[in-house]
């Protein structure tokens, strides 16, 4: 391997003790460099329970929920819309959007803003953890045990050494829109499926 | 190489923007050259504009248009040397070839294959004009369209020359009469005279040929004296050379300017509006600040930064929409020629004229005006303009008139059609909607006579009895209707038989920053653009009446459809929150219609900016976009068009939504409170009181459960999301029904603020964790005290 086109993973990042455990256990055996590249940077969130997971590079921030204005006509997950910093974003409450019992916002609570492609949405979610390394080798297909509802939105699931955590499909969740007569939604699906 | 493709694309660029603006002028000025085909300036001015053209396509290649643009430069030639004389059909040829010219660099600008135009008829016809043979007729006006072949043209000066004999032989009198001719001697003296006059003809010409130039040498000399004589002058009386040119043309002078691209312009624009919403912000901020530091001198410059403020940015708000702005001319100008194409069609004289083209709008709104417009001339001379023969018959003079206005009106820009034809009969155009099944007959004989005008709006409407080219689809005014409502615009007709029609739009200014009234339904708020507001009243229970079971209000001789906003958003239900003393009213109208929203509250005037709900949120029913306040929140501005269309199929009534119309059983207890604890104690102690209670988690649930049930007692946990308890007791106390409805704070974690507990009118506040007999004592005490306020 050439040295010089390695981007050397750089361990302070590494926030997480399973990852740094595997790490030193990596490091104590075989003495190999670890690679960036063959990790996946996800933003772990809590959501009834279950751990779940967010590319970083499609989150922009991630904020405590703010007063947000109901937008009438639109579907019931959608919360309504926030000023963030003089941008209109949509608000979705991801535990409706799966199909959980919503959950009154507590201190907890955290809106999740994501940008991706031209879409700028919040999303909220009960908890959020921490970002977690996951070895693109060690993500699998949706196993069967996702309910329906979910695995549509599901692109596969992250195994770390202690946890699992459910990766999602920001694009599929994006393009379905929020709003009630999706005239221009289909299109939309048109444009991102060619 | 690719620099070069590059520089070569941006010199076709270059060529089709202006090709374009001159193409656009030559319509224009085409059309004013038939009236005034001896304009010596103006035929120069045509001439120029097609050399320019035909020299940039001949150095970029294209042929076709090179040609097409030579010979309509040679036509054009002759005539501004006055070797020919403009008529209709050479008129007609050179507009033909104008237009072609158009679809030509239409092409082009697609990326299409210019050289694939069909433009040998065009060029055929051009060139009969230029052979030496080619007779102008002045009488040829009257002849068909087409060029007359040389036989034709013969044929017609025989006949001319028939008629001046007759003419000649009636002046004459008796004496000739009294001889009768054989009818050899008829044919013989008429080849004579034919030749004569022939001979005669061409005399004449070659005379005319050399008064003209003569004339013009003349003219030149005594222009070149003049010159030389300003020169002189000049000197001293600089002001004089300039006028009588000012006076011989209307045309301003050349002004000076830059091409901007529109993007750039729409960036400044944007980033204006950002500027407005941190200036409403800031001027939110100072009254907060004074309010609550009156006096102070840190405060008091902090008004004054903010006012300054203020005035900056609506002269920059301004100056950046002027950037935008263009003169309306740019449309009307098209008119002339779209008036003297369709009345020469349908046979009609049709005298434009045009006012306040100098009137500016925003370059969006121009591109959106003009089709609507097209249409109503259209229209206008169609259905309008009778035939000249029967505008005699009524005593009109037998050229119709159209008239073009356009001036400001506040921040509307109102664009009027007015035509002096027959003008619209209420009950035909109700017969012809019966007919046609697009009303029921109560409804035809409910409908006033602004209503019946509306009609034309529908869409399968038309009064013509045959679908011509220029009418009779019953689709055009549907495309005025369709495309005055996207710009948020008004449609009023005024018609009176007989007199004619007049269509008046009435158009925002600007479609970014917009003037809106804020009104709250439940617990939203919604701006609704101050262009589509009639205007507001206050109403009561009483003031309303019912028509087949739909609320309406009679204000003046108009009847109104009342709506309750809530409805036509779909947010309404159940929710008592009108106050039967004092109901507000908002009247809107978009395009034709008109109808009354109720709501809860009016809030005030405001200049918003427009933001976009993002590709999430789109084509949401009833809402246009969302604006920032000052406060930093989230308002939804209206769709008032999709609101009209909307009340139409509710059939909630105003009732509904009536405080006083709840009914209950028991007295009923609201509790918002985050925290479970809390909220568990608090109802136990409720229900054994005999309260039905009611329970929020956040404020947002707390406020939609008050509008749903009236409460006689609310208790506020202070520490409740998402917003604290004391906005939530400020915004209950703002609903008609919780004005002197007994509070109860509750904090959880002993911290509390006094200040803010008087403001919301508090009656007492417990802290967690609650005693039963807390509880009842704080019951008591609040309601008696309410008692005795009552």
């Amino acid at each position: 391997m050439n040295g010089k086109d390695v981007d050397l993973f750089d361990k302070s990042l590494a926030l997480n003790a399973d990852m740094e455990e595997e790490l030193a256990r990596k490091n104590r055996k075989t003495d190999t460099i670890i690679m960036k590249d063959e990790y996946d940077q996800v933003v772990g969130f809590v959501l009834n329970n279950e751990l779940y997971g967010i590319d970083i590079l499609d989150v922009e921030e991630i904020i405590k929920p703010v007063d947000y204005t109901y937008v009438p006509n639109t579907k019931p997950f959608v919360m309504g819309v926030i000023n963030l910093r003089g941008k209109v974003i949509p608000v979705v409450d991801l535990r409706v959007r799966f199909g959980f019992v919503p959950n009154p916002i507590n201190a907890d609570s955290r809106v999740i803003i994501v940008a991706h492609n031209e879409y700028n949405v919040g999303f909220l979610v009960d908890k959020i953890e921490k970002v977690y390394y996951i070895e693109k080798k060690s993500i699998e297909p949706t196993p069967p045990n996702i309910p329906q509802n979910i695995e549509k939105y599901v692109k596969g699931v992250g195994k770390m050494p202690k946890k699992i955590i459910t990766l999602l499909n920001i694009e599929e969740m994006l393009k379905e829109g929020g709003s009630l007569t999706p005239k221009t939604g289909s299109a939309m699906e048109v444009v991102n499926n060619g | 190489m690719a620099e070069n493709m590059d520089d070569m694309q941006e010199i076709v660029q270059d060529f089709l923007v202006e090709a374009d603006e001159l193409l656009e002028e030559l319509d224009e000025d085409l059309v004013r050259l038939e009236n005034e085909s001896e304009d010596e300036e103006l035929l120069n001015k045509i001439f120029r504009a097609f050399h320019t053209i035909k020299g940039s396509a001949s150095f970029l290649g294209f042929e076709k248009l090179t040609e097409l643009t030579h010979k309509l430069e040679d036509v054009l030639n002759k005539l501004r040397k006055f070797e020919l004389k403009l008529n209709s059909d050479m008129m007609d040829a050179i507009l033909g070839g104008v237009d072609k010219a158009k679809e030509i660099i239409g092409l082009i600008k697609d990326g299409g294959d210019p050289e694939s135009v069909d433009i040998e008829e065009n060029v055929k016809q051009l060139v009969s004009f230029l052979d030496e043979n080619y007779k102008p007729e002045e009488k040829s006006e009257d002849k068909a369209e087409g060029v007359m072949t040389e036989e034709e043209l013969v044929e017609l000066q025989e006949q001319e020359v028939m008629e001046e004999e007759a003419e000649s032989e009636a002046e004459a009198g008796e004496s000739e009469e009294e001889k009768p001719k054989s009818k050899d001697e008829i044919e013989e003296e008429i080849e004579r005279l034919l030749k004569q006059r022939m001979e005669e003809d061409k005399e004449k010409r070659l005379k005319r040929k050399e008064k003209i130039l003569s004339e013009m040498q003349k003219k030149q000399a005594t222009e070149s004296s003049e010159k030389k004589d300003d020169e002189t002058k000049a000197k001293n009386v600089p002001e004089k050379k300039k006028k009588p040119v000012m006076a011989k043309k209307s045309k301003p002078i050349v002004e000076q300017t830059i091409r901007v691209d529109v993007q750039r312009l729409d960036d400044l624009m944007n980033l204006v509006g950002e500027l407005v919403l941190g200036k409403n912000r800031l001027v939110s901020v100072a009254q907060k600040a004074d309010e609550k530091f009156s006096g102070d001198e840190v405060v008091e410059e902090l008004g004054e930064v903010a006012n300054q403020i203020t005035l900056v940015t609506t002269d920059l708000q301004m100056g950046v929409m002027k950037t935008r702005m263009v003169q309306i001319g740019k449309v009307f100008n098209k008119f002339p020629r779209v008036v003297r194409d369709i009345s020469r069609e349908l046979n009609k004289e049709v005298e434009l004229i045009i006012e306040g083209a100098e009137t500016e709008l925003d370059k969006s709104v121009v591109e959106e005006i003009n089709d609507p417009l097209v249409h109503i001339v259209r229209n206008a001379i169609d259905h309008g303009i009778e035939a000249p023969e029967d505008r005699v018959k009524l005593g009109k003079p037998s050229k119709g008139k159209i008239v073009l206005s356009a001036y400001h009106e506040g921040n509307y820009i109102v664009i009027e059609a007015a035509d002096d034809g027959k003008g619209m009969d209420p009950e035909k155009l109700k017969e012809k909607a019966l007919e046609k099944g697009l009303i029921t007959e109560t409804e035809a004989r409910q409908m006033s006579k602004e209503e019946a005008f509306a009609l034309i709006f529908k869409p399968g409407f038309s009064t013509a009895e045959k679908v011509t080219n220029i009418s009779g689809r019953g689709v055009g005014m549907d495309v005025v209707k369709t495309n005055v409502e996207k710009l948020n615009g008004i449609i009023e007709i005024k018609s009176e038989i007989g007199k004619g029609t007049k269509v008046i739009l009435k158009i925002p200014l600007t479609l970014a920053i917009i003037q809106a009234l804020l009104v709250k339904v439940t617990k939203e708020y919604f701006a609704i653009p101050l262009v589509s507001v009639v205007e507001t009243v206050r109403i009561t229970k009483d003031d309303i009446d019912k028509v087949e079971n739909k609320d309406v209000l009679r204000l003046r001789e108009n009847i109104i459809p009342l709506v309750y906003l809530g409805d036509t958003l779909g947010v309404g239900k159940n929710r008592k929150t009108l106050d039967e003393k004092e109901i507000y009213v908002v009247v809107v109208a978009i395009a034709e219609k008109k109808i009354g929203l109720i709501v809860d509250e009016l809030i005030g005037r405001e200049e918003i900016v427009i933001k976009s709900l993002g590709n999430y949120l789109t084509n949401i029913k009833g809402i246009s976009g969302a604006t920032i306040m000052g406060d930093g929140s989230v308002t939804l501005i209206l769709d008032v068009a999709n609101v009209i269309n909307e009340a139409s199929i509710i059939s909630a009534n105003i009732e509904d939504h009536l405080i006083g119309g709840y009914k209950k059983e028991q007295p009923v207890a609201l509790v918002a409170s985050r925290e479970l604890k809390a909220k568990n104690d608090l109802v136990s102690a409720l229900e054994e009181k005999g309260y039905k209670v009611v329970y929020a988690h956040t404020d947002k649930e707390a406020l939609d459960l008050a509008s749903e049930h009236i409460a006689d007692i609310v208790f506020i946990d202070l520490s409740i999301y998402i917003n604290d308890g004391y906005n939530l007791a400020k915004s209950l106390r703002s609903m008609p029904a919780y004005k002197v409805t007994p509070f109860v704070a509750v904090s959880t974690d002993g911290t509390y603020d006094n200040e803010k507990l008087k403001e919301s009118r508090f009656g007492k506040l417990l802290f967690a964790p609650l005693e039963k007999d807390e509880v009842y004592a704080a019951i008591e005490e609040v309601m008696s005290r309410n008692i005795l306020v009552a």
